[in-house]
């Protein structure tokens, strides 16, 4: 008998009871279903993190400046150092050579007023190549020109959230805002960094609300750094590296953290982050997740898989005069085992797929109510059809090798 | 055409041993009309299926047109089934979802038949039992009468030149049991061997040689005088000796 007979047989088969048909499938349905959604949020996440990396950059490490109190702070105090500072900067630049870009970053809670308005901002102070560390990029306008940095030019440029809530409409570039009493004009707009963080436990204010000024302006007019600083004591928030190609990122980071200590006095006055390593940390995560995963899909995929077994045995049981009739009319025991082989298949198959659907609809929906990145791999899908193939197969051919084992003429005569 | 040579089809039933068919010689020729007759339990059925290769001898020999079937394998036995012979049961056993072209065309399916051939046959088969105007209807919503011919139609749709039928009027009345036996004798008038069990001796004596079993053995054979006559009308008769040839 041929298979696409055999097909048709068994499709028949099944919609002669669609209700049983129907409750048989719900475990292969519920399985491949959850692990589809399930694998959808996995892949999601990932995919969230692989672009928080590139907004981050994978050669990139952000040194940040840690508030110290108590004991910290009295050793601090006795030991006089100051906390991250413009020398960190120029000695790591000067003293390490896989260092590509090292960017001084200087955060201010100054008074913005502009147009009547008064919005809360951070008055950043970034040094030369910020730009090209942050991996931002300017909307309108430009960023700043070196000779504006060395010349503690008046000159701002508004992250987007900034721009959009005091300009509204009305360019930016070319105004003027007042910050102390100081005016400054405006020559860019950034893109929109988007608020919050991803799924990364990467720390990220919400840079919209910066506005940037060259690091000297910011020092000089705001902060009136003094001119007799020759040893750059001047403490700022944070120093943003880019690593050139082909060094090694942690062993870099490693090195950054033994030579600022050192000009610390071994104080922990700060903290490195690796957004690469996050990420990476991120994965190890996400492979416990899909290990986790991968037991509840077996788990429910064997359950699925007796449910078949058990309506199958009762199948053959309820059809033992039929597989006698068939034997009968010339069916050998390949073509029974066939028989019952195809419909279980047919089974888990069309749960699989119904499941598939289902998982992709609820991946859906997952994104829908919660915003968050979800993705359905073919990878996925295709390994769900596969399995729910194995499963039938499986599950299926101790019932089909019952109904062929039957003897022919006690079937026939079975009431 | 049938030839059996100390058939035997014992059952092991733990100490006990039932000897359904016990050193049974036959010999059956081609063309021929054998009735066999003999009390409950004597061994009838059990012999149909030894002859029809449903069930396997415990010894001795059995063979159909020169074939040993106590030598075959599943598969051969299968294809043998399917393409050799044809059954007819007391019960009909058609298949209780199948409307009676799909019924019709089962062994069909299982010679590998092309469907648009299966469904030219099957129909041609209904109609010249007479059924042709129910072809889609399904078994449960017909009389018994109309499933056995429908079974009929389905032994002979694979073009068999044995027809074996195990008490194919049991579940008739009288009347339409007659009507079947009819179809038989026109059927063995067009060249089919027939082998009948049954337990009506009226029925029994439309054939050309009645075989009495009694215990499992064969306790007498009478070749009948004068087979009675089922006559059916000439269209029917006409259409069934078109039919039973091959396929
Ligand atoms: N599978 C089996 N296992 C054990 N004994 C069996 C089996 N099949 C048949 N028998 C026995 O073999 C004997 C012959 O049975 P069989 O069915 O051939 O009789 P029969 O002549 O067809 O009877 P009936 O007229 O009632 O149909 C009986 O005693 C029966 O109990
Ligand atoms: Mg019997």
């Amino acid at each position: 008998m041929q298979l696409k007979e055999q097909i048709n047989t068994g499709l028949t088969g099944l919609f002669d009871h669609p209700f049983r048909t129907f409750l048989t499938m719900l475990g292969i349905i519920f399985g491949v279903g959850a692990v589809i959604a399930m694998v959808s949020i996995g892949a999601g996440a990932e995919r969230e993190a692989l672009e928080e990396l590139k907004k981050f950059g994978d050669s990139s490490i952000r040194v940040s400046s840690l508030e110290i109190q108590g004991e910290r702070l009295t050793e601090a105090l006795k030991k006089q150092t100051r906390g991250l500072s413009l020398g960190d900067v120029s000695y790591l630049l000067s003293s390490c050579q896989f260092i590509d870009i090292a960017v001084a970053e200087k955060i201010d809670e100054y008074g913005l007023y502009v147009l009547n308005h008064k919005p809360l901002v951070k008055i950043v102070g970034v040094g030369d190549g910020f730009l090209q560390a942050s991996r931002f990029e300017v909307a309108s306008g430009r960023f700043f020109s070196a000779a504006e940095q060395e010349n503690a030019a008046l000159v701002a440029v508004l992250g987007a959230g900034v721009a959009s809530e005091v300009f509204g409409d009305v360019e930016p570039v070319g105004q003027t805002i007042q910050i102390e009493r100081i005016r400054f004009k405006v020559i860019g707009v950034m893109q929109p960094q988007g608020s919050g963080s991803g799924k990364l436990a990467i720390k990220r204010r919400d840079h919209d609300r910066d506005v940037y000024l060259p690091l000297k302006t910011s020092l000089q007019r705001l902060e009136k750094w003094p001119v007799e600083d020759k040893d750059q004591y001047h403490e700022i928030n944070s120093i943003w590296i880019e690593v050139k190609r082909g060094y090694d990122l942690l062993q870099a980071r490693d090195i950054v953290r033994s030579m600022i200590r050192r000009r610390h006095s071994e104080i922990d006055d700060f903290e490195i982050q690796v957004p690469l390593e996050i990420l990476q940390q991120s994965q190890k995560t996400q492979q416990l997740f899909n290990l986790v995963m991968a037991l509840i899909a077996g788990i429910s995929l064997l359950v699925g898989g007796i449910g078949i077994m058990n309506i199958m045995l009762a199948s053959v049981n309820e059809r033992t005069r039929e597989i006698g009739v068939r034997r009968a009319l010339g069916a050998s025991k390949r073509d029974i085992v066939v028989q019952f082989l195809v419909e279980a298949t047919l089974i888990s198959i069309l749960g699989g797929l119904i499941g598939i659907v289902a998982g992709i609809g609820i991946s859906w929906l997952i994104a829908f109510y919660t915003g968050w990145t979800t993705a359905v791999p073919l990878s996925a899908v295709l390994l769900a059809f596969f399995v729910s193939i194995s499963v039938g197969i499986i599950f299926g051919s101790f019932p089909a090798a019952k109904a062929s084992g039957l003897d022919p003429v006690k079937a026939l005569r079975y009431e | 055409m049938i030839d059996t040579q100390k058939l035997q089809r014992y059952f092991e039933i733990g100490d006990s041993c039932v000897k359904a068919v016990d050193n049974v010689d036959l010999n059956i020729a081609a063309g021929e009309f054998v009735a066999v007759m003999g009390p409950s339990g004597s061994g009838k059925s059990t012999l149909l299926y030894v002859l029809g290769a449903m069930d396997r001898p415990t010894a001795g020999s059995v063979s159909i047109n020169n074939r040993r079937l106590d030598l075959m394998d599943d598969q051969q036995c299968s294809d043998f089934r399917n393409r050799e012979l044809g059954f007819v049961f007391q019960s009909f056993h058609l298949l209780p979802r199948m409307n009676l072209i799909r019924n019709t065309e089962l062994p069909m399916i299982y010679a590998q038949a092309e469907p648009a051939v299966r469904r030219a046959r099957a129909e041609k088969l209904l109609k010249a039992v007479g059924l042709g105007d129910r072809m889609d209807r399904l078994p449960t919503e017909l009389s018994g009468g109309q499933c056995q011919r429908a079974a009929i139609a389905r032994a002979l749709v694979n073009g068999p030149k044995l027809l074996l039928a195990d008490e194919p009027t049991g579940n008739l009345d009288s009347h339409t049991g007659l009507e079947i036996i009819g179809i038989f004798q026109a059927l063995n008038r067009a060249g089919m061997t027939v082998v009948m069990v049954t337990h009506d001796e009226n029925m029994a004596e439309h054939a050309g040689r009645i075989i009495r079993m009694r215990d499992g053995r064969v306790e007498h054979i009478e070749k009948v005088a004068k087979p009675l006559l089922s006559k059916l009308p000439a269209e029917i008769e006409n259409s069934l000796r078109e039919v039973s040839g091959a396929a």
